[in-house]
């Protein structure tokens, strides 16, 4: 199919459908993160850049989908219930902007944390500069996320196992991520010149 | 055309492009290829895009800030028009920047704006149109739709083509209509409406919004909704011919074919339902963790 290869949540949906097929009791082939964490590094310099396209969007894409891909390999393997893996409850970070926190039940890593995060430093770059009442209406709509997680959490606490509230726990993590990716894309724009 | 020849015509183009001086208006025109990719940025204002029969592309850009500069850049395969704005200057209400288009009508259109609102008219390539808080409005036929929005309203016209469509918003709704095969949408708290012809695939989700659709399905259609608190009303237009999976973990599921749900558990409040309506093939996975779900066919 001749797509635009920038619809930023059509590639996490594939690669969710992807992941839910990988082998359960397996590591994955390779590591994802070291091409994330590269990628995140090279992004400043990518969105200068005064060529033609959009590689921040693209970056920013690409972003959403390895974090997505990342974090639903990591939800969807069987976890040895003697060894849960770590998990990190993300924290305020310093500023207006309170991003979402994932609870214990979670099983988000550190590893998702840190991308999420790297993503959130450029979008609260440009967050400043937007109308106060779209700053508003992002903050609330943080909060809608988080009361989601929190419930989400709540009810994995009841029942760890339920693959349909590890699905929804992703479906939360994703719309977070795409509201970072569609502000610093759509600012794409103002980076170039500055 | 070599690779460097377009460069040059780019480097060309550009240099001679003149910058804004006050509030002025600007025309540009560059001859592509009925195909071309058309990219727009613009922060505040509006862009207006309308297809045409030649192999041009026109701008007239109407600049009210001194600060705004134009760039436009052409090659017979790209056109690149973006309204420039000194970092952190993009929010007065004085300072709109309203960009006109007419491109050729296959061409594929790239949109950008944080608040400026786009309309699209007639174009029959692919689309990405991304805004942060401006109104995205255009027409679905047969090439792919992806609009973005975070507060920005997003409306899509289909004209009965088989568009892949997909709609991302976070407080705006989502309105689609007269299109026929594949429609995905997301949303956080706004509403998605989506009204679908001979669907072969709908995904949508939400965090709290409010899910309508309403849909006729093929024999192998695949319909996967899902929301965390919100609200999901499936509409399908008889004869229904589909496997019906629905979850919730502590939800409503109504039903309107009859069949009841059964608890998942004595130990959680879940319940599910999953029946085969008419002769099945098409499948409907439907799935919420406090949410309401209703499934009917009228």
């Amino acid at each position: 199919m001749n797509t635009i290869p920038f619809g930023p949540r059509n590639e996490p949906d594939s690669l969710l459908a992807k992941a839910a097929e990988l082998p359960k009791d397996v590591a994955p082939a390779r590591d994802l993160w070291p091409s994330i964490a590269a990628r995140i590094a090279g992004e400043p310099q990518q969105a200068r850049s005064r060529s033609f396209g959009w590689p921040a969007a693209l970056a920013a894409g690409f972003l959403v989908a390895s974090v997505s891909a990342l974090l639903t390999w990591g939800l969807m393997r069987d976890t040895d219930p003697a060894q849960p893996p770590p998990v990190v409850i993300a924290e305020r970070v310093g500023t207006a902007i309170v991003p979402v926190s994932y609870g214990p039940n979670s099983g988000l890593t550190s590893k998702e944390i840190v991308a999420r995060d790297d993503l959130l430093a450029r979008f609260q770059e440009r967050f400043t500069e937007l109308k106060p009442e779209t700053r508003e209406a992002i903050k609330k709509n943080l909060a809608i996320i988080q009361a989601a997680a929190n419930e989400i959490d709540a009810a994995l606490a009841k029942d760890p196992a339920s693959g349909m509230l590890k699905s929804l726990l992703v479906g939360a993590y994703k719309q977070e991520l795409q509201l970072y990716s569609t502000v610093v894309t759509s600012s794409d724009g103002f980076t170039r010149r500055t | 055309m070599t690779i460097r020849n377009m460069v040059l015509s780019a480097a060309i183009l550009a240099a001679t492009a003149s910058p804004a001086v006050g509030a002025e208006t600007i025309t540009k025109n560059a001859t592509v290829a009925p195909d071309a990719t058309v990219e727009v940025s613009n922060v505040q204002g509006s862009v207006e895009v309308t297809a045409w029969d030649r192999n041009e592309v026109q701008l007239v850009a109407e600049l009210e800030s001194s600060k705004d500069e134009l760039e436009f850049e052409a090659t017979e395969r790209m056109v690149r028009i973006e309204v420039d704005r000194p970092s952190g200057k993009y929010h007065n209400d004085e300072d709109d920047a309203f960009l006109t288009l007419h491109v050729p009508k296959g061409v594929r259109l790239i949109v950008d704006t944080v608040s400026a609102d786009v309309t699209v008219t007639g174009v029959r390539g692919e689309q990405s149109l991304q805004s942060v808080s401006g109104e995205l409005g255009t027409q679905a036929f047969d090439a792919p739709v992806n609009a973005t929005a975070v507060s920005g309203e997003i409306t899509i016209v289909g004209n009965g083509g088989k568009a892949v469509v997909t709609t991302e918003n976070v407080s705006g709704s989502s309105t689609v209509s007269g299109i026929r095969g594949s429609y995905t949408g997301e949303v956080v708290s706004g509403e998605i409406r989506a009204n679908v012809a001979q669907a072969d695939r709908i995904e949508a989700n939400s965090v709290s919004g409010e899910i309508a659709i309403q849909a006729e399905l093929s024999s192998t259609a695949q319909v996967e909704m899902e929301t965390v608190s919100g609200t999901i009303a499936l509409t399908i237009k008889p004869p229904v011919n589909a496997n019906f999976d629905i979850e919730t973990f502590s939800g409503d599921i109504e039903n309107c074919f009859g069949q009841k749900p059964r608890d998942t558990s004595k130990y959680t409040p879940g319940s599910e339902l999953n029946f085969t309506q008419g002769s099945g093939g098409a499948r409907v996975e439907i799935q919420t963790l406090s949410g309401e779900i209703s499934i009917c066919d009228r």
